[in-house]
């Protein structure tokens, strides 16, 4: 996407917005709520047009040409409550230009990798939430497309179906296909994702690769006990980031962390004391000025 | 348009629709209701209560005339009955006997004739008091016996006598204070005044009850005092009968139409032919409505059930919207199949195949192949518009209000472009597209020029066409968005697809 804008009356969802996501990656969009992730995504679907600017989709200009070869997966997902799932998934297939049986057969692959192959009969409205997600989320992977776009695809999810989807988008980087996702959960955006843009009122305000991004060692993880620690003053210490037993110490580049972890001492019981790079968290804090929303339970 | 995407959603939305029970109850519903609501009528009339009534007579003699002229009536009645449906007989002290002076007397025209006037005779010949004739020993004198002893045998017998609707009762007393109680404590509907010189005026006749609104009483009793009075003054100044029923006889028009060089009287069929468009205006907008609020409902469905994007990934509005009303109408025309089907079965049980070919005529059923897509597209668009912008029914339902009263009003044309089909109603309402498909269609029993036909359907195509094209264009900008239904300020801005 080349200085991609769009706007809807008066409010400019996306501005200027540029984003290059190499092929056969993982690519993040993070960033708070109403930052344009939601319309930079449609867009790159061809839902929406863009007002000015420029994409480039797997080679074409115009991502409606090619929505066989993509896959998308909305922030907001529902599927039709009288369908029996392995038909809605075989049917999501047959749109993007399956024949019947091989959107049959891929559904029924597509079912058992998520351990759903004995609901292949129940009606949708019959699932579970997890469920139903997994569902939504073979539907929009029976056709095997080259890109596939994930909006909050963890949102709801148990950790053991957060570790499913995330082994399902690992195995289709593994076969080249390229991955773009939008997440509040920082840390698997950390984990999983080769590179990374932060989003911000609909400007691109960080991208880069994870490493490019967290940067050098300057940050202190400390695991402490102690009543209503106060790290406020330590010496060589900007930022704090505490989250009650864990904290996060932003270094001054000229900063001593061994004056700082005495001083620490004084005041609790280190339990664990650790220089790290910066974490994504602390990178979002630091160029949005606020806090990631809490992942959606 | 990717016709493979339009199938497939068309197919699903179909097999969605007819797969379900309520489908079928819904189908199926219309006719049975209608049937059952026939056959509830016809009981409801064959139990109708008896409204009983006294009569407060100060001429001392009318009364009596109209109770022997009401007996009389009912015999005469009671006698045609028989005439026509040999076989049935009533029950009670005397029925052999009965039957067989009544097939006897039925006989012939000749027999039948004497039979009636020697009825009538001897049924004025009855006294108020005794309610007995002179000469029992005759066979219609026993019949006559047979009917003033047996009010309730007289009603089982013969349904249509006055008997099984109203039936006078004696009070004790016959005073006004009496009567009123009598009203109040509903054991009588109301009672009767006659006044002393009814033949010379009735001026102080009246009815008195405490319902104004059931006038049947009021008019029989009336009606049948009035013959008698007639009779009477008749009498006083030596006018014959047959002479005043001669003058008072009307000039009968029997409707008849042209065959040839001359005419044929029209018969029922011919009749039902004539009504038959208005029937199919009704089966078209029923159906075009049941249909379009399926779609309401269905779009409405997707939107706020959080489908739209996931479809919208793999296809275009336009697609998704095609496909809806494509699928969606096909499971209309399976609705308007069902019911088709029904009255058809219907009409063969009654074993009218006449009536059901006058009405089936290919005219007609060409009119409704062509008007139904027309008009179901045409307010399609508009359904799945609104629908694509509310997020439930209810939104729905107050932005749908103005879409249901403009089809309604082809409603409120049936009866007068039956009337005058080629009328100046019929001719301009014929040109305002979303009035043409039942407009037209009702003017299928005479049907206009072939211009008229050309013009006024290609002027609906143009106008589908068009509302399709503008509905499209507020579906696929409507689908995604959230919150509140646009006001119509933000409806420009809806139209270009900046609408927030």
């Amino acid at each position: 996407m080349a200085g991609v804008s769009r706007s809807f009356g008066d409010v400019q969802a996306v501005r200027d917005l540029s984003l290059a996501v190499p092929q056969g990656s993982i690519f993040g969009l993070i960033g708070p709520n109403g930052a344009g992730k939601t319309t930079a995504m449609r867009i790159l679907m061809g839902i929406l047009a863009a007002d000015a600017g420029a994409i480039n989709v797997l080679g074409e200009s115009d991502p409606r040409r090619i929505k066989s070869r993509l896959g998308y997966l909305p922030e907001e997902k529902g599927l039709y409550k009288k369908m029996q799932v392995g038909e809605l998934v075989g049917w999501f297939g047959q749109l993007k230009g399956m024949a019947r049986k091989d959107a049959t057969d891929a559904a029924r692959r597509l079912l058992a990798e998520f351990d759903l192959e004995e609901r292949w009969r129940d009606k949708c409205d019959s699932l579970s939430k997890g469920m139903a997600q997994k569902v939504q989320i073979a539907a929009t992977l029976v056709h095997d497309p080259d890109l596939v776009v994930l909006d909050e695809p963890f949102s709801g999810l148990d950790p053991i179906n957060v570790e499913m989807v995330r082994d399902a988008m690992l195995a289709l980087k593994a076969r080249g296909r390229t991955v773009v996702l939008s997440t509040h959960i920082m840390e698997q955006a950390e984990q999983i994702c080769d590179a990374l843009a932060l989003v911000d009122r609909g400007r691109v305000v960080l991208d880069g690769t994870v490493a490019e991004l967290t940067g050098s060692d300057d940050t202190l993880t400390v695991e402490y006990e102690g009543p209503g620690a106060d790290f406020a003053g330590l010496p060589g210490v900007g930022r704090v980031n505490d989250a009650g037993n864990v904290a996060e110490l932003s270094l001054a580049p000229d900063a001593d962390a061994q004056a700082t972890l005495r001083a620490l001492l004084d005041r609790v019981t280190v339990r664990r004391f650790d220089r790290t790079r910066t974490s994504l968290h602390e990178v979002f804090v630091r160029a949005v000025g606020r806090r990631p929303e809490p992942p959606v339970p | 348009m990717n016709r493979r995407s339009v199938g497939l959603v068309a197919r699903r939305e179909f097999l969605e629709q007819v797969r379900t029970k309520a489908f079928w109850i819904g189908a199926l519903s219309l006719p049975l209701l209608g049937a059952g609501f026939g056959t509830l009528g016809a009981l409801v009339a064959s139990i109708d209560s008896v409204d009983r009534y006294a009569v407060l007579d100060q001429s001392g003699w009318l009364h009596d005339a109209i109770r022997r002229h009401i007996v009389a009536a009912d015999i005469e009645l009671a006698l045609d009955a028989l005439a026509s449906e040999a076989g049935v007989a009533p029950s009670g002290t005397d029925r052999d006997a009965l039957l067989a002076d009544a097939r006897a007397a039925i006989a012939s025209e000749e027999g039948r004739t004497a039979f009636h006037r020697r009825a009538a005779e001897l049924v004025f010949t009855l006294s108020a008091e005794s309610g007995r004739i002179a000469n029992p020993s005759l066979p219609v004198e026993r019949f006559a016996n047979w009917w003033v002893d047996n009010p309730s045998a007289v009603v089982d017998a013969f349904g249509g006598v006055s008997l099984a609707r109203y039936r006078e009762v004696s009070p004790a007393r016959l005073d006004v204070a009496h009567l009123n109680a009598l009203v109040e404590q509903r054991r009588i509907r109301g009672y009767f005044v006659i006044p002393d010189d009814p033949v010379r005026s009735g001026d102080g006749a009246r009815f008195v009850t405490d319902n104004l609104t059931d006038q049947g009483l009021r008019r029989w009793y009336g009606l049948q005092a009035t013959k008698v009075v007639q009779a009477q003054r008749m009498r006083e100044r030596d006018i014959d009968p047959a002479v005043a029923a001669w003058l008072n006889e009307a000039i009968s028009l029997p409707a008849a139409k042209p065959a040839g060089g001359g005419s044929e009287s029209a018969s029922d069929a011919d009749f039902i032919a004539q009504w038959a468009p208005a029937g199919f205006v009704i089966l078209l907008w029923l159906s075009i409505f049941t249909v379009n609020q399926m779609l309401l409902t269905s779009t409405i469905d997707e939107k706020s059930g959080k489908l739209a994007e996931l479809l919208l990934a793999s296809m275009a509005p336009a697609d998704l919207m095609a496909g809806k009303v494509l699928g969606i109408g096909g499971a209309g025309l399976a609705i308007v199949g069902v019911w088709v089907a029904l009255v058809g079965l219907g009409a063969g049980a009654v074993g009218d195949s006449l009536t059901f070919a006058a009405v089936l005529k290919p005219s007609l059923l060409a009119g409704f192949l062509v008007y139904f897509p027309l008009g179901y597209l045409f307010y399609a668009a508009m359904y799945c518009a609104v629908g694509s912008l509310c997020s439930t029914v209810q939104e729905a339902q107050s932005l749908a209000l103005p879409l249901v009263l403009v089809p309604m009003l082809p409603f409120l044309l049936v009866i007068p472009v039956t009337n005058d089909p080629n009328g100046l109603v019929a001719v301009v309402t014929s040109w305002i597209p979303p009035l043409t498909p039942g407009v037209m269609l009702n003017r299928m029993a005479d049907p206009p020029g072939i211009l008229t036909l050309i013009g006024t359907t290609a002027l609906m195509a143009a106008a589908t066409w068009y509302m399709l094209r503008l509905g499209g264009r507020i579906f696929e900008n409507g689908i995604l968005r959230t919150g509140k239904p646009p006001s119509l300020r933000q409806l420009p801005s809806l139209l270009r697809g900046s609408a927030p």
